[in-house]
């Protein structure tokens, strides 16, 4: 790699990031050397693309038999896993009949038949790679694939929302990988997915789309010029933008080109996260490594901001992050619950239990989460978050590595979230919502981030959202500052307390139906030993004890959620914030309001008070985001807000 | 609270509504009559099962009159609906009332249905869908909801935009 000069200090340096402040090695500087010589020489047409339109274009020959690798693993391990009682069975009663087999033997008959086994599926692949191929058409891109049932899926450009590509550590090593191509969005449209491709091709095909969607835009798509040499991006790119501001169809009022030469010497503008974390480091072996077929960078527009995590931005985020903390804390209770009943017995053997069960009990749980908190931590590893040209990038994963796109004009909503953790130490998440598609790779990891939107920051203290929303998104720069929330009327105040403690409080109503259900089981402790008793009245005890504790909690929500939520609108964004234990904080594009409505109960009306929702097309099927009680007028003037202007 | 929309339902809907619900709350009785009768074969239960039979038919008829005779004009009165310019306003609910605005330009595609129940009164019902949500106009005369329907399409076609 080139030496580098850091743009914020001067230090010299050659890898990733300054060696003195921190700075990421602006993407400007990462390819001068190719973009310089493409930019010189005249362009005939402003959509260059580096696919033939019409040819059939193999995916990766690795498919073939790599493809096979990642399906035999999981195939062993669900075999061993299965298989591992009977075979300790066997092995010992082999044993027992002291008749010896020789373990070589069936180490080497596993071997074969596992290798058997991937003949056949590598015989499979083959056949599949044989009829599988990518056309780019004028109007349509379109994936052939199939053996005895041939398919021909495809995506006219014009409906290509968003390209993502994801790679799987078996993949990465190859540096080879997925491509999906998501369309209109809806749960009922798939993404349009190609298998193993070089990263290197991900990436032009993602530039080449968006070019050739362009084309078809501008009506151009005859003009699209073929020249498989070309810097496609930094070239078209740039002069796409070029087209879409000229055309007045820019959605943002900054043009990404002014937004980089506001900033000097071609420095990226960049949220100052102050040191690279320790994952990036690894990063700089592990991220940049694009496996044995990546190929080199594919030229791409500058970013005109980017983003990284902090060492303790990543370490805190997966603390605090709640998948492994909740995972911990069922497990928890559940073995409490278990050392709990052996505890009340109160004999001398169930304390020696009961002393032996618990740091056993406490390090499993410990171990747990601290698996979980790692495996977060991997898959925010060298997380970095970009505006580059009109879209927002977000790519993450030490091992795993998801790259995932969306382009403003699409963002839904921006969400701000706090969970309890974060709330008090005054940390959140900032996740943009956006229309997912139905997919099988959704479904199968079914986890936060594809169900609540594009995380562009997953821990970022409460006073820099502003600052990071500005970077990624400066279109969105007149939206409502949280210093303008309207806030709840007071009745909303009991309404609040009386609903989170009384008429929605379903984790009470359960608890003292267990603790009924505790006291039928057991009978009243009159006739029986004092033993018995004590686990009677020991059990009745914590139940109750949780149910005040519960409430409490719920109370102190309910208070937290009458002072601080509100509402706010100006001429083009909504903002509604639920306060609480957990906070949520949602800024809503006019534009992406489907619809909205108002709600109210007699209570309610005898109050004046009503809900407001507005509904959004983001998530699989649709999003509702809601606040009840605001007063009758707020609620009319928010309806009348909705309506066409003209 | 601002004025009520302007449009109604037509009115042969309650009837509609009343056949619909009976259909329903006789399947669901029908299925909790069930135990009950089992229990009634045998002498040693029978009384038992006396006993709970006549607590659902009590029930059956109790909720008969309420969906039947109460429900059906109450839910008419409150339900309106007004096609404007450039936006639907519907108003429904009885305990929980709602009001909706659907601005047209989100509107993506409008339809119109008609079930056996609704085109024996020659009724229709019309369904608006936004990129996030469809709002269904149950029973209306079946040329006001072709008109309707051509209405709102042809409005969502005037302003259409990319979500």
């Amino acid at each position: 790699m080139a030496r580098w000069f850091c743009p914020h200090c001067g230090q010299e340096n050659d890898g990733n990031f300054c060696t003195a402040c921190g700075t990421v090695m602006p993407q400007p500087l990462r390819q001068t050397s190719e973009s310089n010589q493409v930019a010189d020489s005249p362009q005939p047409s402003p959509f260059v693309v580096t696919f033939e339109t019409g040819r059939h274009y193999k995916v990766h020959k690795s498919y073939v038999w790599l493809g096979p690798i990642v399906a035999v693993l999981a195939v062993a391990i669900v075999a061993l896993a299965n298989s591992m009682p009977g075979i300790i069975q066997g092995i010992t009663a082999l044993k027992d009949a002291d008749v010896h087999v020789p373990v070589f033997a069936a180490v080497i008959g596993v071997v074969v038949g596992l290798l058997a086994l991937y003949g056949i599926i590598l015989a499979v692949y083959a056949l599949a790679y044989k009829n599988m191929s990518y056309v780019f058409d004028e109007r349509e891109f379109s994936f052939y694939s199939g053996i005895i049932t041939k398919r021909r899926t495809h995506i006219p450009y014009a409906r290509v929302q968003s390209v993502n590509h994801r790679a799987t550590i078996i993949q990465r090593l190859a540096g080879v990988c997925s491509v999906s191509i998501d369309s209109a969005g809806g749960a009922s449209n798939k993404a349009l997915r190609v298998p193993f491709l070089r990263l290197e091709t991900a990436e032009r095909l993602r530039v080449d789309l968006f070019v050739r969607k362009a084309a078809i835009e501008a009506g151009m798509e005859h003009a699209v010029a073929y020249d498989p040499n070309a810097d496609t991006a930094s070239v078209a790119g740039a002069q796409l933008e070029a087209m879409r501001v000229q055309e007045g169809r820019a959605q943002a009022p900054i043009a990404p080109g002014a937004l980089i030469a506001s900033a000097p010497n071609g420095q990226v503008g960049q949220a100052a996260t102050a040191s690279p974390n320790a994952l990036d480091t690894v990063g700089g072996v592990v991220g940049d490594w694009r496996g044995a077929y990546g190929g080199l960078v594919a030229g791409l527009e500058p970013a005109s901001f980017e983003l990284g995590l902090s060492n303790h931005e990543l370490l805190l985020t997966s603390i605090s992050h709640s998948t492994p903390l909740a995972i911990a804390i069922v497990l928890g209770l559940s073995f409490l619950a278990s050392i709990g009943s052996i505890a009340f017995v109160g004999d001398s053997f169930s304390r020696t239990m009961v002393a032996f069960m618990v740091p056993i009990v406490l390090g499993t749980v410990l171990v747990s989460w601290l698996i979980g908190v790692l495996g977060t931590a991997i898959s925010f590893g060298n997380f970095r978050a970009r505006r580059r040209g009109s879209r927002i990038e977000v790519e993450r994963g030490l091992l795993q590595r998801d790259f995932s796109g969306i382009d403003i004009a699409r963002v839904q909503s921006v969400e701000i979230r706090q969970s309890l953790i974060r709330r008090m130490i005054g940390y959140c998440e900032i996740s943009l919502g956006r229309i997912n598609v139905g997919s099988d790779e959704a479904g199968k990891q079914n986890n936060s981030s594809s169900t609540r939107g594009l995380v562009v920051h997953p821990f970022v203290k409460i006073d820099r959202v502003d600052e990071i929303i500005d970077g990624l998104a400066p279109e969105l720069n007149d939206r409502p500052r949280i210093e303008e929330l309207a806030k709840l009327p007071a009745p909303a105040f009991r309404r609040s307390i009386l609903r989170r403690c009384v008429w929605y409080n379903v984790g009470l109503y359960v608890l003292i139906a267990l603790g009924i259900l505790v006291v039928l089981v057991n009978g009243t402790p009159g006739g029986i030993s004092a033993t018995a008793a004590r686990g009677f009245y020991g059990m009745v005890g914590i139940i109750t004890a949780i149910c005040v504790v519960y409430t409490i909690g719920r109370a102190v929500g309910a208070v937290f959620w009458a002072r601080g939520s509100g509402y706010t609108w100006n001429r083009s964004y909504l903002m509604l914030f639920n306060d609480g234990l957990s906070v949520e904080r949602v800024i809503i594009p006019r534009q992406k309001i489907q619809s909205g409505s108002t709600r109210s109960n007699p209570f309610q009306r005898r109050l004046s008070l009503t809900g407001i929702a507005a509904m959004t097309a983001a998530g699989t099927r649709s999003t509702s985001v809601k606040l009840i009680d605001v007063p009758d007028e707020v609620g009319d003037a928010y309806l009348e807000w909705l309506k066409p202007r003209h | 609270m601002k004025e009520m929309p302007a449009n109604h339902l037509d009115p042969r809907v309650k009837n509609v509504w009343r056949i619909n619900d009976a259909i329903w709350i006789v399947l669901i009785f029908a299925c909790l009559a069930v135990m009950p009768a089992i229990l009634m074969a045998s002498h040693a239960t029978a009384s038992i099962g006396r006993t709970l039979l006549l607590a659902v038919g009590i029930c059956f008829v109790v909720v008969l009159v309420v969906w039947l005779v109460v429900l059906p004009p109450i839910r008419y009165a409150r339900w309106s609906y007004q096609v404007s310019e450039d936006y639907l306003d519907i108003a429904k609910g009885i305990v929980w009332r709602k009001r909706y605005t659907i601005p047209f330009i989100r509107v993506q595609n409008t339809d119109t249905r008609q079930g056996p129940i609704l085109r024996a009164f020659g009724l229709a019902s019309v369904t608006v869908s936004t990129a996030a949500h469809g709002h269904e106009i149950p029973g209306l005369q079946f040329d006001v909801a072709e008109q309707l329907r051509d209405r709102a399409a042809e409005l969502a076609r005037l302003a259409r935009e990319d979500v």
